[in-house]
């Protein structure tokens, strides 16, 4: 029985109705609704920049014209007046009607293969470009006429002002004049890209080199709504632009930032088609192609665009409701009127009780080993028992106490290992610093204990979406996996809800598996880099004095040196791009600490689930350039 | 039309070799052999067989695709192989093709097009032979189109020879690129938006260890009416689909929602047998969505190099787009000698010349 988690993207689902029952407006209410520059968007260029699976292509599909139609011809479902309350605050609809005829041009395709023709480079972007638009205006009219609701007949162009001269070279402003000069300039076009031979520039057929600019001459799209006419503004937007040639890219773009152009247009890309140090942050390496954001045209990065903690939480938002969309079309689970939270319980898991004996003499000895007193061991663990009382966590067991405790003793013999002992009373004077617990000591108490006995450390529905990364589709491979556990119960006819430790590895082999087909760009040393990196963090965190609280997952270079990286043409800032655009590591830049600026590599959830590292952000060990270099080769 | 491909001229293992003797064995057969001067064990094997016979009346072009991540062991069997390759034919050309572009993008086919565009060949040579066995589908296809039209046109033979071990192909690991798009010169209609809505058939052939880049194609063919994996049966060794299916049950469950009808097997051995199968589907498919939708079908064979000579015939004659993803690397695990050697398939088949003399006219008479 299929199972829709594992169903890798939106690109299969066949059918319209399909995807709106699955579909999460979520997306469009934190990249789109919720951005400054919102009025800006169906003006002005607008780039579109995520990882790979982060949502663009759900995005676009569900603001297409025909799916906007779709919606709001039936609001009968709470499901469709949801996406109709999502679509209204992007600025889809206006006054309850559409406002906008958006369609989706995928790029991925053959527009590259324009680079490689053996003309001048404006010859090829220009050809590149106006294929572009006569896809555009088939796909507009493809899009007002597929729910055949009108014919061509009932669609007319507007077009904009002082633009007449180019109206004659469009095929004129009613739909079929425009549609049968697309199909002349989309076949003329085509026909020169796809030959093996291409033809000498002077033999390029008339309907190929001719001017042909809707995107300058349109400005409105007037079409029959329920009666009435209604005014739309068009909207192309091109997914997968990072499939161009850079430089093709750039050209493209600088003719799409013409401020005459009315027609809205939306790039959307992967990270990895920006530079370096445009991926990384770098100041001043925004490429910006002699243009100002916010004024000339508008960035939305779908990762790493605010805050980070506020991020987090609402991806958690968005993950649990697409989670909340799928469950019900898992076969053996409809019935169950299941909650995708409640199938995943954040119960502590426990320690047998032989493995706690185990463990109590464990730290029994080394208190007497550290040379701890029982009076201290009492003050220890009443400092440790204080905290576990206020704290919000609901794993406050036994083991975990005594391994707070144990953290706690390791760092007292720290702090009063260099104290002059006294000959007439017991050694175990008061540590400059006070011993405190808190939630790092908690933490790393939890890591040490799935380092030692395997008690599984990542459950619960946060930890699904923390390991995701802010990413809708890695989120959906997760759980899509947990799905799978969930079913095989129920068909032995056990309830479907897993333990931690059937969460844990559920996850784990999950995240082993995407990590062993990374097949991206520099992959091999990208998996070298992030292996080398858990290694070391695996051992600080190790340390029985939890020196960096809840451990570590992260290495910081000094600013500097990265800055001088991504400005060199060294491979290593190819690699790091590489990996941060295809989810291998989380980059943090001007990270202040110990009054020196830092930028942070972060390992992603999917690294820290196979090497079993804390998801908490925040430990990170020192390093230089070189080592970045070394770990990768 | 090409009606005579229904019925090619074709041999197979021991017969290519008495065909080579006998019909090569001519003396006024000037040959030009097209083939890979890369890695693979195979690349040798046509060439040695064609100089035996041919001698000095044979001369060669030899591509040897560059990847940029080099691995050194590689590097040193193409050397040897190029080497090898030179030495038993001296009158060869060996042309290095960037597989990747400055921006990662692959432009194989382009550039193999420029090149052999560029490339006169003389007016003396009566065959042209393509060696299919070690060239990449993305280098492979294009030169074959390329080189069949320009026998066509002159009324040379142009045959097509593949050595293929499926055993050995399971040994060879590649890392795939990450942009799928069609083959140079092999896009067929489907970027022509029409006027019906398309109604996409993706053919995907299934092959051991290319999960990750069939999952891809998969994603860049988009929404596909049906999906049908092409597995090899017969094989030589029959669990060979079973195992196939097994390794892609996700994908043909949960991804692609395969109905187990769509499944097409085709032989092996016999490219023919692909070619035929894959053409009456085309034939049915567009018949019944005729007037109601756009058909479109796409290809995708990356496995066994002789069902893929089956998808090229089908994919040249009903102009149908092959879509598939470039190898960034590969790594080859040599097999031990000590284990079970399986020995190689040899496939020979005649695409054009004279040898059909007036087929496709008597055929049409024969239908009137």
């Amino acid at each position: 029985m299929a199972n829709p988690f594992l169903r890798r993207a939106t690109e299969y689902v066949r059918d319209d109705a399909s995807f709106l029952a699955i579909v999460s407006p979520a997306p469009l209410t934190t990249f789109l609704a919720k951005s400054k520059l919102k009025e800006a968007m169906f003006e002005l260029p607008v780039r579109i920049i995520g990882e790979p699976g982060s949502g663009k292509t759900m995005l676009a599909t569900l603001a297409e014209f025909k799916m906007v139609e779709t919606i709001m011809r039936d609001l009968s479902t709470e499901n469709h007046r949801g996406l109709a309350t999502a679509l209204a605050d992007a600025g889809f609809l206006q006054d309850g009607k559409p406002h906008i005829a958006a369609v989706r041009i995928p790029m991925e395709s053959d527009y590259r293969d324009f680079w490689e023709l053996p003309y001048e480079p404006a010859v090829k972007t220009k050809l590149a470009l106006w294929l572009v638009q006569a896809r555009t205006m088939l796909g507009l009219l493809r899009n007002l006429t597929a729910n055949r609701r009108r014919g061509l007949d009932d669609i007319r162009f507007i077009a904009r002002e002082s633009s007449e001269a180019q109206i004659e070279q469009i095929g004129g402003l009613t739909a079929r004049g425009i549609r049968d000069r697309a199909l002349e300039v989309q076949k003329a076009i085509y026909s020169i890209a796809a030959g093996l031979r291409p033809p000498p520039i002077e033999n390029l057929p008339i309907a190929a080199t001719s001017p042909y600019q809707p995107f300058e001459a349109i400005r409105a799209i007037e079409i029959e709504w329920q009666g009435e006419s209604l005014f739309l503004s068009p909207l192309v937007m091109l997914d997968d632009v990072h499939a161009l040639h850079p430089d093709q890219r750039d050209y493209i773009f600088s003719t799409l930032s013409r401020r005459e152009i009315r027609f809205g247009r939306w790039l959307m890309m992967r990270l990895d088609a920006l530079s370096p140090g445009a991926v990384l942050s770098a100041p001043g390496s925004q490429e910006t192609h002699n243009l100002t954001t916010g004024r000339d045209f508008v960035d939305i990065r779908m990762q790493g665009h605010s805050e980070r903690g506020s991020e987090r939480r609402q991806f958690r938002i968005m993950a649990l409701d697409m989670a909340k969309r799928y469950l019900p079309l898992v076969q053996s689970l409809k019935n169950r009127n299941a909650d995708f939270a409640a199938l995943l319980p954040g119960e502590p898991p426990s320690l047998s009780p032989g493995r706690l004996k185990e463990f109590s003499a464990l730290v029994e000895k080394e208190q007497v080993k550290l040379g701890i007193t029982n009076a201290r061991r009492q003050e220890i663990d009443a400092i440790v028992s204080e905290h576990l009382a206020g704290s919000q966590s609901y794993d406050k067991r036994l083991e975990v106490h005594l391994s707070m405790a144990r953290i706690l003793m390791h760092r007292y013999a720290n702090r009063v290992q260099h104290m002059t002992p006294s000959l007439f009373e017991d050694f175990d004077p008061d540590p400059k610093s006070p011993l405190k617990a808190d939630a790092g000591v908690a933490e790393a108490a939890r890591f040490q204990l799935s380092d030692a006995f395997n008690r599984p450390y990542h459950y619960g529905i946060y930890d699904l979406c923390d390991a995701s990364n802010e990413n809708a589709e890695l989120f959906l491979q997760f759980a899509g996996a947990l799905v799978a556990r969930m079913e095989t119960r129920v068909i032995r006819g056990k309830s479907p809800s897993l333990n931690a430790s059937a969460q844990e590895s559920a996850l784990v082999e999950k995240a082993r598996t995407i990590m062993d087909g990374w097949s991206f760009a520099f992959a091999r040393r990208v998996r070298l880099l992030v292996d080398a990196i858990a290694r070391e963090c695996l051992e600080v965190s190790r340390s029985p004095n939890a020196r960096l609280g809840a451990g570590a997952n992260a290495i910081g270079i000094p600013e500097e040196e990265i800055h001088d990286l991504l400005r060199s043409e060294n491979e290593l800032a190819l690699v790091l791009k590489h990996a941060l655009a295809n989810g291998a590591i989380v980059i943090r830049r001007n990270y202040g600490q110990g009054g020196r600026y830092w930028c942070l590599i972060e390992l992603s959830g999917i690294v820290c689930l196979v090497h079993g590292l804390t998801f908490k952000r925040g430990g990170f060990l020192e390093k230089r350039v070189a080592y970045l270099q070394e770990a990768s080769n | 039309m090409r009606n005579h491909w229904n019925n090619c001229i074709t041999h197979f293992d021991d017969d290519v070799g008495t065909f080579i003797e006998s019909f090569f064995g001519e003396e006024h057969r000037r040959c030009l052999l097209v083939g890979a001067a890369g890695f693979d064990p195979r690349s040798q094997r046509i060439a040695k067989m064609l100089s035996d016979v041919l001698g000095p009346r044979l001369s060669g072009i030899f591509i040897r695709e560059e990847r940029g991540q080099r691995d050194a062991e590689l590097l040193g069997r193409a050397d040897d192989n190029a080497a090898a390759l030179k030495q038993l034919v001296p009158d060869c050309e060996i042309l290095y093709v960037d597989v990747f572009g400055d921006d990662g993008a692959a432009i194989g086919g382009p550039r193999i097009a420029a090149k052999l565009g560029a490339y006169s060949i003389d007016g003396g040579i009566t065959d042209i032979v393509l060696d299919m066995s070690a060239l990449s589908i993305g280098i492979g296809f294009p030169a074959a189109k390329m080189l069949l039209s320009d026998c066509e046109n002159v009324g040379r033979s142009f045959h097509l020879f593949i050595v293929s071990n499926p055993e050995l192909d399971d040994s060879i690991v590649s890392e795939p690129a990450d942009r799928p798009m069609p083959v140079k010169g092999f896009s067929g209609s489907e970027a022509l938006d029409g006027l019906l809505d398309p109604a996409r058939i993706w053919i995907p052939q299934l092959a051991k260890g290319r999960k990750a880049a069939l999952t891809k194609i998969g994603l860049s063919v988009g929404e596909c009416y049906k999906i049908c994996p092409v597995l090899p049966f017969p094989a030589r060794d029959p669990r060979r689909a079973d195992g196939l299916i097994s390794e892609y049950e996700n994908e043909l469950v949960n991804e692609w929602q395969v109905d187990p009808r769509d499944l097409v097997y085709v032989s092996e051995r016999n490219p023919l047998d692909c070619y035929r199968t894959l053409s009456t589907l085309k034939q049915r498919y567009y018949k019944t969505v005729n007037g109601t939708f756009e058909p479109k079908i796409v290809l995708s064979p990356i496995g066994s190099k002789v069902m893929a000579a089956g998808a090229l015939m089908a994919a040249i004659e009903h102009n149908l787009t092959v879509q598939y993803l470039e190898t960034v690397r590969y790594e080859f695990n040599a097999p031990d000698n000590s284990t079970d050697k399986t020995e190689d398939m040899m496939v020979h088949v005649l695409l054009s010349g004279p040898a059909y003399g007036d087929y496709d006219a008597l055929l049409r008479t024969e239908e009137i």
